[in-house]
């Protein structure tokens, strides 16, 4: 009998649901990070300012805002080249010249601390901000200050001093996926909606849709998503996006294709709630508006120059199936995906996703669509613009290495935006620089193969 | 084999854990008063108190001197019984980023590095920090060696042990460099492939009899692992006092009691070596006797070092333990 009591006990121990076991897929415990009287064990569990016990912080959170809160448990001193589980900041942050260590698809939001600069070979200086690395949450227990150039979302009218990581991920979970085929749906009075069962942000994760609904990815807010700490300006008018990601999302890898996140719909048209009038989804057919279309409408299938005397006679996908590398356009559909110039698939049908994200398979549906991410992080990566590359060089390689500033040749210096060329290294996740070509240019050309 | 507190289990067992639980919180409860802390001071040099964020901490106990490791400046602090700072070394990239260090009886150091080349380096140090020699581990069993990458580093007594928070591993070696013992807490905990990515040490530590000491964070509960490899845990997830929301680091004292801290709750809790909730410190804010985010805990010569995030550096206390004895050893 005590045997048996101990093996209970034993498989006990391990017998919480999985990952991501704080957030169970959804709203969590109320008061993982919730005090409901600023009083346990009969002393105030925070204190700042005039709060004392029963006068608690505000929204009666326990972390001192609303990023800190949850960047207790999101950033981690993990050792360099060491990225683990769900950390989305190297803190402390690394010293200027030691690059942070989180790789998931978002980036890590210490790159936000590290500003570059120095000279080129011609004197010229070579830099980039850490304010333009990404989106420049505010949060004040780890060194997160609100962007002091762009004070409100280009595009829109979200003011950066109230940005946060609830402004895009509602830890409530209001949303939620309700089918198989990544329908979206919202609780409302007098309505009813599926509770959410587990996390849908994993390729696998399901469940019976008659029973359960799945969390949305990243559990990203939806259409008519207000915080109780700011008014949004605009009213979110867009579903979250359906996306799966394999569990072991935040590694690095040596090869081109890297970690690939399966990517389904609507991730511009999303990040449209606060960049609206930056956001074209091509449905201005006649394209009089003239910016970069991204979003489901804005598909792989357009016409492209086929580089050979015809303006229209080739497609962007077939481009990009073709790119390996500046001037080697060998490639072929079924390995020519790249995680550092993503795209949309085209569909919320989950089993699809789940099919897709372990292949390095490039577009063949026809439904495949650009999007903000092919281009930008949305956490922080190590360049301008929130690039996944350095959008504004022209040269990412020199002399077959990656640029950086204590380069050999003066390309390398040049390009390198003030970072040296381990940093450097570590912005496009750790990729080899022989997956490129000598002299790789912008990874524009995945697309568009001007190179 | 493992023991532990509570869990998910068959319904009726669960009730009847509940009620044992239950009796046992309340316990836990009305022994809140079984501690008393005082703040003393913060760590400091001449200036006053030193801004840090989230640095490490590792004590030795011979010489009751705190070695803080400060990665964002890329440097290890050395401070007194008085919490001034004696000496700092690692300013110079000599060892690349420094990833631990510890000291061993007769005052030579340890330093875990993860180098400029992209290795971890074992380097034993003269006690100013200064390298003498790269300590290349032998004799580790082929399977336990694949993957393994420390990140931590513990000694107590002659033996030094070298953790891989990520791939859940301890070695144990001695001061060349030889093999003496290996854990897998993967395979002692029996974690299933689906729940292995979450199943990672947040904090660790060695107490003074070679139990090794860690935490895991999305599981909500504290290890106490024998050096035999016996596997007893406790915690609850939860705000109240003595549960685990964000649980972090995990150290002892000299007679067993154990210190853990809540980074999101930002407290250090206070257990006895049965698991019994003692009482807890700290307390989110920005009064001297507060905490915002304490990361790292170690426990000296009475004294109780807690390193903590939004630059407040290291802050040290005196916990009194209700039998009359001072705990913090």
């Amino acid at each position: 009998m005590k045997f048996i009591k101990l093996a209970v006990m034993a498989a006990a121990a391990l017998g919480y649901s999985s990952a991501y076991a704080f957030h169970d897929g959804g709203v969590a415990y109320c008061d993982g990070c919730h005090t409901m009287h600023n009083s346990n064990g009969g002393k105030a569990m925070a204190r700042k300012g005039a709060s004392t016990q029963f006068q608690g912080l505000s929204y009666l959170l326990q972390g001192s805002d609303d990023s800190s809160t949850c960047l207790n448990c999101h950033a981690a001193a993990d050792a360099p080249g060491k990225p683990s589980g769900y950390h989305i900041m190297t803190y402390p942050a690394p010293a200027v010249g030691t690059a942070p260590t989180q790789r998931t698809p978002g980036g890590d939001f210490a790159w936000l601390t590290q500003s570059y600069s120095g000279k080129g070979s011609r004197g010229q200086t070579v830099s980039t901000k850490g304010e333009r690395h990404g989106h420049n949450v505010v949060a004040l227990d780890y060194g997160l200050v609100a962007d002091a150039t762009l004070t409100t979302a280009p595009g829109g009218t979200y003011a950066a001093a109230n940005l946060s990581c609830a402004s895009c991920h509602d830890p409530h979970a209001r949303a939620r996926v309700v089918d198989a085929n990544g329908t979206i749906a919202y609780p409302a009075l007098g309505t009813a909606v599926l509770p959410i069962g587990k996390s849908g942000s994993y390729v696998g994760n399901t469940v019976d849709f008659t029973e359960e609904a799945l969390g949305t990815y990243r559990f990203l807010a939806g259409s008519n998503y207000s915080q109780m700490s700011y008014t949004v300006p605009t009213a979110f008018n867009a579903d979250p996006p359906v996306a799966r990601a394999p569990s072991s999302y935040n590694t690095s890898s040596a090869t081109a294709g890297g970690v690939r996140v399966a990517y389904g719909k609507g991730m511009s048209e999303w990040c449209a709630n606060c960049h609206r009038t930056i956001h074209n989804d091509n449905t201005n057919t006649a394209n009089t508006q003239l910016i970069h279309p991204a979003g489901n409408l804005a598909l792989l299938t357009a016409a492209a120059n086929d580089l050979q005397g015809n303006a229209t006679g080739t497609t962007i996908a077939a481009i990009y199936n073709a790119y390996k590398k500046s001037g080697d356009l060998t490639g072929t559909s079924a390995g020519s995906f790249s995680s550092t110039v993503p795209y949309e698939a085209g569909t919320g049908v989950l089993a699809t996703l789940d099919a897709l994200q372990p292949t390095a398979a490039g577009p063949s549906t026809g439904t495949e669509n650009v999007m903000c991410l092919s281009c930008h992080r949305a956490h922080a990566g190590g360049f301008n613009n929130m690039g996944r590359w350095n959008l504004q060089g022209s040269f990412l390689t020199a002399d077959n290495n990656w640029a950086g500033l204590d380069g050999l040749t003066p390309e390398q210096v040049d390009y390198s935006t003030g970072m040296p060329m381990a940093v450097y290294k570590a912005a496009m996740y750790d990729q080899d620089a022989t997956n490129y070509a000598f002299a790789q240019r912008n990874l524009c050309n995945k697309c568009h193969a001007k190179d | 084999m493992m023991l532990r507190c509570t869990g998910r289990l068959p319904s009726l067992t669960r009730i009847a854990l509940a009620a044992i639980v239950g009796l046992a919180a309340t316990s836990g409860r009305a022994d809140v008063s079984a501690i008393e802390s005082a703040y003393l001071f913060r760590l400091a040099d001449l200036h006053g108190s030193i801004p840090m964020s989230w640095p490490s901490l590792s004590v030795d106990p011979t010489a009751h001197e705190l070695y803080v490791n400060d990665r964002t400046l890329g440097e290890v602090r050395v401070f007194g019984r008085s919490g001034m700072e004696l000496q700092s070394f690692g300013q110079d990239d000599t060892f690349g980023t420094i990833l631990g260090v510890a000291a061993l009886p007769g005052g030579d150091l340890f330093v875990l590095a993860w180098t400029t080349d992209r290795r971890t380096a074992l380097v034993r140090c003269d006690f100013r920090g200064e390298p003498r020699d790269e300590v290349k581990l032998r004799g580790l069993p082929e399977q336990f060696a694949k993957g393994f990458s420390p990140g931590a580093l513990r000694i107590v007594g002659d033996r030094i042990y070298l953790a891989d928070k990520d791939g859940m591993k301890v070695a144990v070696v001695d001061e060349t460099g030889g093999y003496q013992a290996s854990y897998d807490f993967h395979a002692l905990l029996k974690v299933s492939a689906k729940k292995k990515d979450d199943a990672r040490m947040s904090g660790f530590n060695v107490d003074r009899a070679g139990n090794l000491l860690f935490t895991i964070g999305p599981f909500f509960t504290a290890y106490v692992v024998s050096p035999t490899g016996e596997v007893r845990s406790f915690g609850t997830r939860g705000s109240a006092p003595g549960k685990f929301n964000i649980v972090g680091a995990i150290a002892a004292d000299d007679r067993g009691y154990l210190y853990v801290t809540d980074i999101l709750r930002a407290v250090v809790m206070v257990f006895d070596p049965r698991f019994e909730f003692l009482g807890e410190f700290g307390y989110r804010g920005w009064g001297p006797d507060n905490l915002i985010a304490p990361v790292d805990v170690a426990v000296d010569d009475g004294k109780v070092f807690v390193a903590q995030g939004a630059m407040r550096g290291v802050s040290v206390f005196r916990v009194s333990i209700r039998d009359g004895a001072t705990g913090g050893g």
